[in-house]
């Protein structure tokens, strides 16, 4: 589903970020990616979703070149993707409700629809009382729960998670985690980038390490 | 359904962006108003005037005096020519009936009584049909040059002086309407550039789900048209309190002169709400613009 091939990025001011990384990660799959702060994994994540460029080699979706594709259609084959971000990435003047709302609004879903699934995604995450809420109010684990129900809530089929568990206490992470556990039996191809390895045990996920920018055997 | 969904959430929040800083939108709007009535306000100053050089010229008539001790041969050869150069009415005065007018004055009626001679030249006066003030000149030029003409007066001399300002002015007028423009989409561009820097972080989260360069772009359009439509609104309403009441106060001291101000017409008062719309509407789209090419890739 996923496949890089001699993956590189440097970034300007001569920052080599990635070196040629080569990677394949199957539909349904759950891979961690793990390292030490700079080894590259928020980078790998980025270009693996579309948010940036590689400076050479290539990431495939299913067979896609990203480097094939135009300008104009990054914008869709980035709602394949949920993402999933240690700072939330949340907007704080508008509630809960419209913070998830915005991939449905962006796929151009009607009023009634967005409404239903957004929704079923609060629900899911336990925070379907709080839909009025300003994302401020929200406790951090909250936030990070908010934020996993905007990644999934237009259904994706990859979903990728920059080190979610970051900033929460244990108690929040294990949730977090059996959360990410859940969306993947359903199907969902779940990729999750951390340095944190009490996330990673027991879980009989794959795991992937990058070192400076490259990837270790 | 979802296409007006997905559009109406956008004005929407256009709306709220522009009513969340009542101050500062009002007097942005309120700039734009005024800057775009005083070229629109000139214009219609010009147009008064030039409707008032047009009716001098209408009135305009060119004098050509024929010297007194000319021959019938002389007078009937003159106005052979002028028949055949002058699109007009032509009217003959010859020596004796211009005498007699002149002594019907009062003031004049001793001395004419007095004169051995008739000194009064002939003349032709020359009604045109064809108010042009340019073409008469031409006309008036080539006249001077026949021999047997002593004098020839043209009265609209002033009138052409006043139609060519007239319309110098109205070159000026367009050159500020052109230099406001200019300002207008700068200033658009620049209040657009503060809106993106204020929803950076929106517009990186709408990025990263998938929106389109149209869909982050939506919110911005809809703020310059708002802006835009506003502002022309102002402008309108300014140029129309402005005719209608202070303009209007000092027409009875121009009428006259005839001289007069037309109410402004539903033209003239949606030229300055297009204008400010589509010129909003290419700062917005400058500015956002502007901004993805650097964003994306």
């Amino acid at each position: 589903m996923i496949e890089t091939k001699d993956l590189s990025k440097r970034y300007p001011g001569g920052h080599q970020a990635l070196k040629n990384v080569s990677l394949s990660i199957q539909e349904g799959e759950m891979v961690f990616l793990t390292g030490h702060s700079g080894a590259g994994k928020s980078t790998l994540m980025k270009l693996i979703g579309g948010i940036e460029r590689s400076t050479s080699g290539s990431v495939a979706i299913n067979g896609t070149k990203l480097s094939s594709l135009n300008r104009s259609a990054l914008p869709y084959l980035r709602r394949n993707f949920g993402f999933v971000f240690q700072d939330h990435k949340l907007l704080i003047d508008r509630s809960v409700f419209h913070n998830v709302a915005l991939p449905l609004l962006i796929s151009g879903l009607s009023k009634s629809e967005i409404t239903t699934r957004v929704r079923a995604a609060l629900d899911k995450v336990g925070l379907l009382e709080k839909g009025s809420f300003n994302p401020v109010t929200l406790s951090g684990g909250e936030q990070q729960r908010l934020c996993i129900a905007r990644a999934v809530v237009n259904k994706p089929a990859i979903l990728l998670a920059d080190e979610p568990t970051g900033n929460l206490d244990p108690g929040y992470a294990a949730d977090i985690v059996t959360m990410f556990r859940a969306f993947n039996r359903v199907g969902v191809t779940v990729v999750i980038a951390t340095h944190d390895p009490a996330m990673i045990q027991g879980l009989g996920a794959r795991i992937i390490e990058l070192k400076q920018g490259e990837l270790q055997a | 359904m979802n296409w007006f969904y997905s559009r109406s959430s956008a004005f929407s929040d256009s709306v709220c962006r522009l009513l969340k800083q009542p101050v500062t939108s009002i007097l942005h709007i309120l700039g734009m108003g005024i800057a775009l009535s005083i070229p629109m306000g000139c214009y219609m100053l010009l147009d008064g005037a030039d409707q008032f050089s047009r009716k001098l010229n209408n009135t305009s008539q060119l004098n050509v005096f024929i010297a007194a001790d000319s021959s019938d041969k002389t007078i009937k050869l003159a106005e052979k020519q002028l028949t055949e150069l002058f699109d007009g009415e032509i009217t003959f005065i010859d020596q004796d009936d211009g005498l007699k007018q002149l002594s019907k004055n009062s003031e004049f009626s001793e001395l004419v009584k007095n004169l051995d001679t008739n000194p009064i030249p002939h003349l032709f006066v020359l009604t045109p049909l064809d108010s042009d003030a340019k073409k008469l000149t031409d006309v008036a030029q080539t006249i001077e040059n026949w021999s047997f003409v002593e004098e020839v007066s043209f009265d609209a001399k002033w009138a052409l002086k006043l139609e060519s300002f007239v319309n110098l002015s109205k070159i000026l007028v367009m050159m500020v309407v052109l230099l406001i423009g200019l300002g207008f989409v700068a200033s658009i561009f620049t209040n657009i550039q503060l809106q993106i820097t204020i929803r950076k972080d929106e517009i990186e989260i709408a990025r990263i789900v998938g929106a389109t360069g149209r869909f982050i772009r939506r919110p911005f359009l809809y703020y310059g048209f708002i802006q835009g439509l506003l502002g022309g609104l102002c402008a309108a309403l300014i140029i129309f309190f402005s005719v209608k009441f202070g303009l209007n106060a000092i027409q009875p001291m121009l009428e006259p002169l005839g001289f007069y101000i037309r109410d402004p017409d539903l033209v003239t008062l949606s030229s300055p709400l297009l204008f400010s719309v589509a010129l909003s509407l290419l700062g917005a789209w400058l500015s956002s613009n502007n901004h993805l090419k650097k964003i994306d890739y």
